[in-house]
């Protein structure tokens, strides 16, 4: 049996009847299938017990709001900057609780570093100066760097996001950064926790994001190889 | 708070485009999701065609969620103009269609709400009314077999579609039917298979949700 690996998503409303959704890119699922993962939405706060036990392992998602509603839009954002967080550090704390293994992936990554106790820089851009919304630039990974294995020591990643970690948490690692420094990947000192900064699942096969930068698939089979790894699945 | 053992549920959702990231993605109303949970199943949403024969193995039953158009040719039918294929999504109607296959053939149990029942009765050989008469907004069917033993006599909805079923399967047994002589319901004959095109766990028109369906979806997990 392959590991079912869950994923978190967005705010939203839905299409048909414009109500309280939940919104996912299939970037993300794609990527887990291609690896060799089972990808699933799990959307029930009062599953989230469940999800831990029922899952393998869980990849914290990126930020994504979905609305065909224009009218609507302060509920959405709403949700997004209300309910998400606390629905997705306690989906967080499920999983780092039954120890099964987490990847996170931007806002993941933001989320599982104030869970640990750590800080994010908002609006970092207009004191540096540096700009991280839909652009690209080189990732600078070090020696215990998950990414650096598989990838080398400096290639070209995409960067979408408006805030940063400020101070790492305790018991985070960082392992990459960005030729301004920000922080592009952590992992956990001790639990099975890792994370990065930037959007690998938009760099597969064709459609990479930057163009010039490597095929992620060989890091989603590598998580999806922990996760079941550690499931004990044959 | 549920656990692990709870009966797990499987959603099909519909899909679509995000242009702000220019990504195809998936959306699900959480009126599907909390109904399951409500109804004590753990609620997960299916994501990749390619892992349909993990879904199977892994979920209890299937619900089959409301949409845009089924394509024509899952009916023997013809696009004959191009409304017919509003809200077509080729990636769903394969999402749905593989999955509602593959648990009916499973003898897991299934249920279709809106376009979920139109799913179920493409896929046993039944055909899609694509053009219903003039009918009421807010229907009151008297019910029959399975449906009337979970639901009682008779069911009020707001009828959202302006398609419905033509012919039913052969497999299937009509148990909602509107004074129109419209099919709303059905039951399959031997399996644990039902759908209905009405939205019972979404409050329409003053209509309350009602979670007997959900229940009977996670109460037929053997």
């Amino acid at each position: 049996m392959k590991p079912i690996i869950a994923l978190n998503g967005g705010s939203a409303l839905d299409r048909q009847f414009h109500s309280k959704a939940t919104v996912a890119n299939k970037t993300y699922s794609a990527a887990v299938a291609a690896a060799g993962g089972v990808p699933i939405l799990v959307t029930d706060p009062d599953s989230i017990k469940s999800y831990a036990e029922i899952a393998d392992g869980l990849i914290l998602t990126g930020s994504l709001f979905f609305n065909p509603d224009p009218e609507r839009r302060s509920e959405v954002s709403k949700a997004e900057s209300g309910e998400r967080p606390v629905y997705d550090a306690a989906l967080l704390d499920a999983f780092v609780k039954a120890g099964k293994p987490v990847f996170g992936i931007c806002l993941g990554l933001q989320c599982i570093n104030l869970y640990f106790g750590g800080t994010l820089a908002d609006g970092f851009k207009f004191k540096d100066g540096v700009e991280h919304m839909m652009c690209a630039h080189n990732c600078l990974a070090g020696e215990d760097s998950v990414v650096g294995k598989i990838f080398g020591s400096e290639f070209m990643i995409n960067s979408r996001h408006n805030r940063k970690i400020d101070t790492l948490a305790p018991g985070l690692k960082a392992v990459a950064f960005s030729p301004d420094g920000v922080i592009e990947e952590v992992q956990h000192e001790s639990l099975p926790v890792w994370a990065v900064e930037w959007h690998p699942e938009r760099m597969r096969g064709d459609h990479r994001e930057p163009p010039e930068g490597p095929d992620t698939t060989p890091l989603f089979q590598w998580f999806c190889g922990v996760c079941k790894e550690m499931s004990g699945k044959e | 708070m549920k656990t692990g053992l709870h009966p797990k549920v499987l959603i099909v959702t519909e899909d679509g485009f995000d242009p702000t990231f220019g990504s195809a993605n998936l959306v699900l109303s959480r009126a599907y999701s909390d109904a399951v949970s409500s109804a004590g199943g753990i609620p997960i949403t299916a994501m990749d065609i390619r892992t349909c024969s993990e879904y199977l193995e892994f979920a209890d039953a299937l619900l089959l969620t409301g949409g845009g158009n089924i394509h024509p040719s899952r009916y023997k039918g013809l696009v004959s103009d191009m409304s017919d294929l509003q809200g077509f999504s080729n990636t769903r109607d394969d999402m749905d269609f593989t999955l509602a296959d593959l648990f009916v053939k499973a003898g897991k149990p299934v249920l279709g709400v809106g376009r979920g029942a139109m799913v179920l009765n493409a896929l046993l050989g039944g055909n899609v009314n694509k053009h219903l008469p003039e009918l009421s907004a807010h229907a009151s069917d008297p019910l029959t077999g399975g449906l009337k033993e979970i639901l009682g006599e008779r069911v009020s909805f707001k009828r959202v579609y302006g398609w419905g079923i033509k012919t039913l399967a052969e497999s299937l047994s009509a148990e909602a039917v509107s004074e129109e002589g419209v099919i709303d319901g059905f039951s399959h004959q031997t399996l644990p298979v039902k759908g209905v095109v009405w939205h019972p766990e979404r409050e329409l028109d003053g209509n309350p949700i009602d979670l007997r369906l959900y229940r009977w979806l996670v109460n037929s997990v053997k």
